[in-house]
């Protein structure tokens, strides 16, 4: 379960963005949309921890990420949250298997082969990034993010780089591989394709300014 | 993992990672090579120099005279009167003195007459056959036995003075007597005979009758190393020389030269630290993304940074691997077009010397990459992943 409360983040002395507050229960979805540059990234890098809020906290199982030192959100992240990304960013140097398996805490409680296999990738693992296609590399991305079985799976725009069918295909891989994990699943997109597939809808308005 | 991603991410890039790595390369070699050489002359000078006080012999150049009396490897300055040697032979100052008569070559190898004193003073040891003890009879070092098969029994012919195409002294062959152990020293190539010998060979010869071409002289002190030197120069036709100073001096302007290619070399590796660096720093744009995902899997700010500076030392370390195998190449090479002119022979082991430079090598390395890598500690994560 993941829980945002009253958080709000500031670009500038000049530009203050409040959110409204969310909860999404382990094997839920939850659909962040609104218009672009209304702060839908900004709030997804909040949940991940990427960013500190000005003000208000993230609870992931009733841990506050706030209260966390660098070292153990850096750990926190890397085992209990996964995130996808609209862009697939993969080390190109290292082949599929390597880019799923990478982390630095070793091999604990990774199913590759089980996710791969639910993913259809698993006759991809020995390909290199730049000789996947676009649909093919957002579900390595997929993968990747589920790998851990994390508690959250946060999702930026997945679908917007792909065609209807991709869209559809993805979007359905996502939302059956995090449910199956019983993992809290949010989505950001402005994508009306995905809204029918997901449990809750929030709308951000524009961004506040003070 | 880090090596592994460290090391794809250079062989992902190469010929990036080769301009690097090559620099390196040049650079180690160069100065490995020199460490070698430099080593080498030193110990050779010094191992066969072997406590001789004093060299007399003609006047001249007083390196020549050192370096053609001991080493073997220069024209000797001329002869001196063999009656005015023995004259001097009678100052109680002298502890032991071994004349040298030249006059011969047999296939490059000098055939040099001397007492069984020379041999003493080399701890030379017979592998097979025995001792000369009268004319035309000769001992050989054990490298001129290996290289030109000559054994206890044979015969051959000197050539006159020191060129191959000199006069053939097909009337007085020389009978192999004695093959040496090897002895690291100048014995294992040089032709040993009596003085006798010599003058024998060179009877119609102008210079031939009661000459020899040297003395190498031991002292019973440091006094008489200091004061027989100025009396011989000063009271005789003939030079005195101390060795020792002579090849300090050697050294001296040998080193100078070494230090100013060790110091181009040093450069060459400072290049290469500065290519790293403008390599890293450039494809630090171009993987932002993927070190940024890294950070999102769990990677801490701290681990980023020593995969930058693992990929710079090995980009360093490969440069160094290869740098010390192409001057063991070098000394393959040296060994095998020197080894008759200059008996130097190059050991393909690892010089302490190059243990420091691996060390450099590792600092620069880590210097090249220290800013790129703390670059990537301090990028916001946040940021790059919203970059489209």
């Amino acid at each position: 379960m993941i829980i945002g409360k009253n958080l709000s983040y500031s670009y500038s002395q000049t530009q203050m963005l409040q959110f409204p507050n969310l909860k999404v229960d382990a094997g839920q979805t939850l659909l962040i949309s609104g218009d672009s540059g209304c702060g839908k990234t900004t709030l997804l890098h909040l949940l991940a921890g990427l960013r500190t809020p000005y003000k208000g906290e993230v609870l992931i199982d009733n841990e506050q990420l706030s209260e966390m030192s660098s070292a153990k959100l850096d750990q926190f992240r890397g085992e209990q949250i996964g995130v996808i990304f609209q862009q697939s960013f993969f080390i190109p140097s290292i082949n599929v298997f390597d880019n799923l398996n990478l982390s630095p805490f070793g091999k604990k409680n990774r199913k590759i082969d089980e996710v791969t296999e639910k993913l259809g990738i698993s006759e991809l693992l020995n390909y290199y990034p730049n000789q996947l296609s676009q649909g093919q590399q957002q579900r390595c991305s997929i993968a990747r993010a589920l790998i851990n079985n994390p508690k959250v799976v946060l999702a930026d725009e997945p679908t917007s780089a792909l065609d209807d069918k991709n869209c559809s295909m993805v979007a359905e891989l996502l939302i059956n591989a995090a449910k199956n994990q019983n993992a809290a699943l949010i989505i950001v997109s402005h994508d009306y394709r995905l809204k029918k597939k997901i449990d809750q809808k929030i709308i951000l308005k524009p961004i506040d300014t003070i | 993992m880090w090596l592994k991603i460290a090391w794809k991410n250079i062989i992902h890039k190469p010929l990036n990672s080769i301009l690097c790595s090559s620099l390196v390369l040049f650079g180690v070699s160069i100065i490995s090579l020199l460490i070698l050489l430099q080593r080498q002359l030193e110990h050779k000078f010094e191992q066969n120099l072997n406590e001789i006080d004093i060299v007399i012999g003609a006047k001249g150049s007083p390196l020549q005279l050192v370096l053609s009396a001991i080493y073997h490897v220069d024209a000797p300055t001329g002869n001196i009167p063999i009656n005015e040697v023995e004259q001097l032979l009678k100052d109680p100052m002298i502890e032991e003195a071994i004349p040298l008569a030249y006059g011969d070559t047999y296939k490059g190898y000098r055939v040099l007459g001397t007492d069984l004193s020379y041999l003493e003073h080399y701890d030379g040891e017979l592998e097979n056959g025995k001792l000369f003890n009268k004319p035309m009879e000769a001992i050989i070092g054990f490298e001129i036995a290996q290289k030109t098969g000559l054994n206890v029994g044979d015969t051959f012919v000197g050539t006159h003075g020191d060129v191959e195409q000199g006069h053939v002294h097909d009337e007085h062959p020389y009978t192999v007597c004695g093959v040496l152990k090897p002895n690291n020293s100048v014995l294992d190539y040089i032709i040993l005979t009596n003085i006798q010998s010599v003058w024998n060979v060179h009877q119609g010869h102008h210079h031939a009758q009661q000459e020899i071409t040297a003395v190498l002289l031991k002292c019973k002190s440091k006094i008489a190393v200091l004061s027989l030197p100025r009396m011989i120069n000063r009271t005789t036709t003939m030079q005195a020389v101390i060795p020792g100073l002579e090849i300090n001096r050697l050294l001296n302007m040998i080193g100078i030269g070494t230090t100013t290619l060790k110091l181009i070399a040093l450069g060459i590796i400072l290049m290469a630290a500065l290519s790293v660096f403008f390599v890293m720093l450039g494809r630090l744009n171009e993987r932002q993304h993927e070190l940024a995902l890294m950070r999102v899997v769990g990677f801490r700010p701290i681990q980023l940074f020593g995969l930058l500076l693992v990929e710079g030392i090995l980009l360093v370390v490969i440069g160094f691997v290869a740098g010390i195998g192409l001057s063991r190449i070098g000394v393959y090479i040296l060994n095998n077009s020197s080894a008759s002119d200059f008996h130097l022979y190059l050991t393909y082991q690892l010089a302490g010397e190059e243990l420091i430079l691996f060390g450099i090598t590792m600092v620069v390395g880590i210097v090249a990459a220290f800013i790129p890598a703390v670059k990537v500690m301090r990028m916001n994560v946040s940021r790059i992943l919203m970059e489209k």
